[in-house]
């Protein structure tokens, strides 16, 4: 604990009372939260007569109390820190003067790099809530406490409440709930997922020791990611086979509640694992399985992330509390640097460059959505290449229901000897999916991207790199990937996502009614529209016309003037046009032969 | 075998506190289009300065390499005057003073 008192700003500009014992009693109003969770829950485990001293209310209590007494222990430790202002942020230092000499020279000086389109942006912290807000320490931690507790409920569930997935929370939270709002939250927002992530939550608190404040010491071994493998395709090939394990042991849906809680108890050891071997959020660049589609997509986000308001103050900067961390605040844990940052890729929204910067240097903009995607001057063929990727998986995930896939899969299972390996696997009968065909569906997105550039660099008579070409114009299928995936999780979510008013009541089956909504009889497909189909199409066509303006915009900043753009931005959009045609038909395809299905068209 | 440091371009942000770490031959520069910093081989003498420096763990030697004091004594000879003579090259050290500013190294 900080003992000297003078050390404790008094020229606070957020010292008012009534700021002070907000900030002071926010933290214990989340830990009393917390207890009443607990309690409660404990409660109604006790008094369901029939469980007690099972194995159910053992596993329940093992895993109840420990989490708990764990986050109520770090807790109290840092609301006593937080007492006494020991976080407080002293105002502002006075800027400094070689800012507008040399600073804004060097930072002219990369006027090309740092390009920002015109438009109207509305800067957050200009607004003194935003900014007292975002300068408490417990700015983060307020958003995913709620998560970490819904989260341990998911996997305690898993385990040990009933099977049928519709009436179990587990299932019902992270299949129909979960995946819906994590695309609407990346859509909405950019990494907000990341900022509430349950996962690296609770890994980072370990790695930190502490829920909220800042200490000194770290548990962390500290290690540095292997250079070689600093790529973004880590991430994308973790998704790809999350993807297929998803599909082979048909872990979404809807199917054993127990393979969603080891799926979910599984991320955290692996977070966990990263957290304490490497340094920062080492797990959520080279581990997470959603980092490369949170990433991407965050680029339609109208929120451009917490970035330098004036590049050329940070071009005088030599302390760099953002990246290094101060009294008040950890270093950057996403590897971001506001100064130069360019895009919201990889801004994770903690905060902490916030409170770092004695300068009050940060801002967190809102602007038009998409320009994310188009603006950047440094766009990487790794995160290219794995959009590409991406986009095969969306398409898989869309030819996997019709019927003519199922025959050629299970053909090809047969005939490769895949269905017996499948079975000794302990996946589905038919061995689906069959790996081969998975990859090859997915690996002909990138074929297609790589042969339209090699077209398009041959028009320009080689002047431009097929590899550049590919890479600034990959970024323009952004939009039609992120929305082409919210459409294909609609249905899941819509039609099933009201069984959430059963087991927010009832999250075991155990016959709990906690809120009084267990009774609501809210089966699911009670919400089975037959729109749906055509609100999956109208996104689609959103998508595919957001990516058609992106790469317009892309045509222009990136490649005007030069040999054979014309033609080649033509050769792009029609590129589009085919992939948004393409994913439309392949949604009212499925629809059409799913008879009895929601999807099927009203006619 | 080269035994420079190496910038990892994935995760270098042109943030330039190493270019001020290795202050001795000067060996890092900010490429002003892709906003990461290069290393010029002539001028690497593999202190390691850079790597203790970089906050995102973007730059680093690789194992095998050993400082080599000889190549950083050479370099210090064509760009410094001797120390003693310091006193001497007034107008000198002013000029060096106003590149320190420029790369914005003055902390004191
Ligand atoms: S944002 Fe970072 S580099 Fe810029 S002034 Fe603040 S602390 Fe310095
Ligand atoms: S840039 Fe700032 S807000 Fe974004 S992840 Fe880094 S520290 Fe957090
Ligand atoms: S200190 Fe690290 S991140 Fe900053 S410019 Fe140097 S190598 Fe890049
Ligand atoms: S190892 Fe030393 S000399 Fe080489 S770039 Fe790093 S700081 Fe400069």
């Amino acid at each position: 604990m900080a003992t000297p008192q003078r050390e404790i700003p008094r020229t606070s500009p957020y010292s008012k009372p009534f700021y002070k014992w907000l900030d002071r009693l926010a933290p214990v109003g989340l830990a009393l939260f917390m207890m009443a969770v607990f309690v409660d829950y404990s409660w109604w485990m006790i008094k369901s007569p029939q469980h007690l001293a099972s194995w159910r209310t053992l596993i329940f209590f093992a895993i109840w109390i420990p989490t708990t007494l764990f986050y109520i222990i770090m807790a109290i430790k840092d609301i006593a820190q937080n007492w006494n202002g020991r976080w407080e942020f002293a105002g502002p230092k006075a800027r400094n003067r070689l800012a507008d000499t040399v600073g804004a020279q060097k930072a002219g000086m990369q006027q090309d790099f740092f390009r920002s389109v015109t438009g109207k942006r509305y800067d957050l912290t200009q607004n003194a809530f935003f900014r007292w807000l975002f300068h408490r320490r417990w700015y983060q931690f307020a958003v995913q406490l709620p998560n970490v507790i819904i989260f341990n409920i998911v996997i305690i569930a898993g385990l040990v409440g009933v099977v049928n997935p519709n009436r179990n929370f587990a299932t019902v939270i992270t299949w129909y709930v979960w995946f819906g709002v994590l695309f609407v939250l990346m859509i909405g927002v950019g990494r907000a997922w990341c900022l509430i992530c349950p996962f690296s939550a609770q890994a980072e608190w370990v790695q930190r020791l502490g829920l909220f404040g800042k200490g000194k010491k770290l548990l962390t071994l500290g290690l540095k990611w292997p250079q070689k493998y600093s790529t973004l395709l880590i991430s994308v090939f973790f998704f790809l086979g999350l993807t297929w394990a998803e599909e082979f042991y048909n872990v979404a849906g809807p199917g054993k509640p127990a393979f969603t809680s080891m799926l979910v108890a599984g991320i955290i050891m692996w977070d966990l694992f990263y957290a304490l071997t490497f340094e920062r959020r080492s797990f959520c660049h080279y581990g997470c399985p959603l980092n490369g589609v949170i990433g991407v997509v965050s680029a339609v986000a109208p929120f451009e992330g917490f970035r330098a308001k004036d590049r050329s103050l940070c071009k005088t900067c030599t302390t760099k509390e953002c990246m290094r961390g101060s009294e008040r605040s950890y270093g950057c844990g996403w590897y971001e640097y506001p100064g130069s940052m360019s895009s919201n890729f990889y801004c994770g929204l903690t905060g902490e460059c916030f409170k770092g910067c004695p300068y009050e240097n940060i801002g967190l903009s809102v602007h038009a959505p998409l320009k994310e995607a188009y603006q950047p001057k440094k766009k990487r063929f790794d995160l290219a290449f794995g959009v590409t990727l991406m986009m095969g998986a969306l398409f898989f995930e869309i030819l996997n229901a019709t019927p003519q896939y199922a025959g050629f899969d299970t053909w090809l299972s047969h005939a490769t000897g895949w269905n017996i390996a499948a079975k000794a696997l302990d996946g589905q009968l038919s061995g689906y999916p069959m790996p081969l065909d998975y990859l090859g569906i997915i690996f002909l997105f990138p074929l297609l991207g790589w042969l339209v550039s090699l077209g398009a660099s041959w028009i320009s008579r080689k002047q431009i790199q097929a590899r550049e070409l590919f890479t600034r114009y990959c970024y323009g299928w952004i939009p039609l990937f992120g929305l082409g995936i919210l459409a294909r999780q609609l249905p899941k979510v819509l039609t099933n996502g009201p069984t959430i008013a059963q087991v927010i009541s009832d999250p075991f089956g155990f016959g709990w009614n906690m809120f009084g909504t267990a009774h609501m009889h809210m089966h699911a497909r009670a919400f089975a529209y037959h729109w749906i189909l055509f609100v999956q199409l109208s996104f689609v066509l959103i998508g595919g016309v957001a990516s058609l303006f992106v790469t317009q915009k892309i045509s222009q900043l990136d490649f005007q003037g030069r040999p054979g753009s014309g033609a080649i931005n033509i050769v792009m959009h029609s590129t589009i046009a085919i992939l948004m045609v393409a994913m439309m038909a392949g949604y009212y395809y499925i629809a059409l032969t799913n008879p009895g299905h929601p999807l099927v068209p009203p006619f | 075998m080269t035994s420079i440091a190496i910038v990892n371009h994935e995760r270098c942000v042109g943030c330039e506190l190493c270019t001020r770490a290795c202050g001795v031959t000067h060996a890092i520069s900010l490429n002003l289009d892709k906003n990461w910093v290069e290393i010029s081989e002539d001028l690497c003498w593999s202190c390691g300065a850079c790597e203790k420096m970089c906050p995102f763990s973007a730059i680093a030697l690789p194992f095998w390499a050993e400082p080599n004091k000889e190549l950083r004594d050479t370099i210090y000879a064509q760009t410094r005057k001797p120390k003693k003579a310091r006193v001497a090259v007034q107008n000198f050290e002013q000029e060096e003073d106003e590149e320190d500013v420029m790369a914005g190294s003055r902390s004191h």
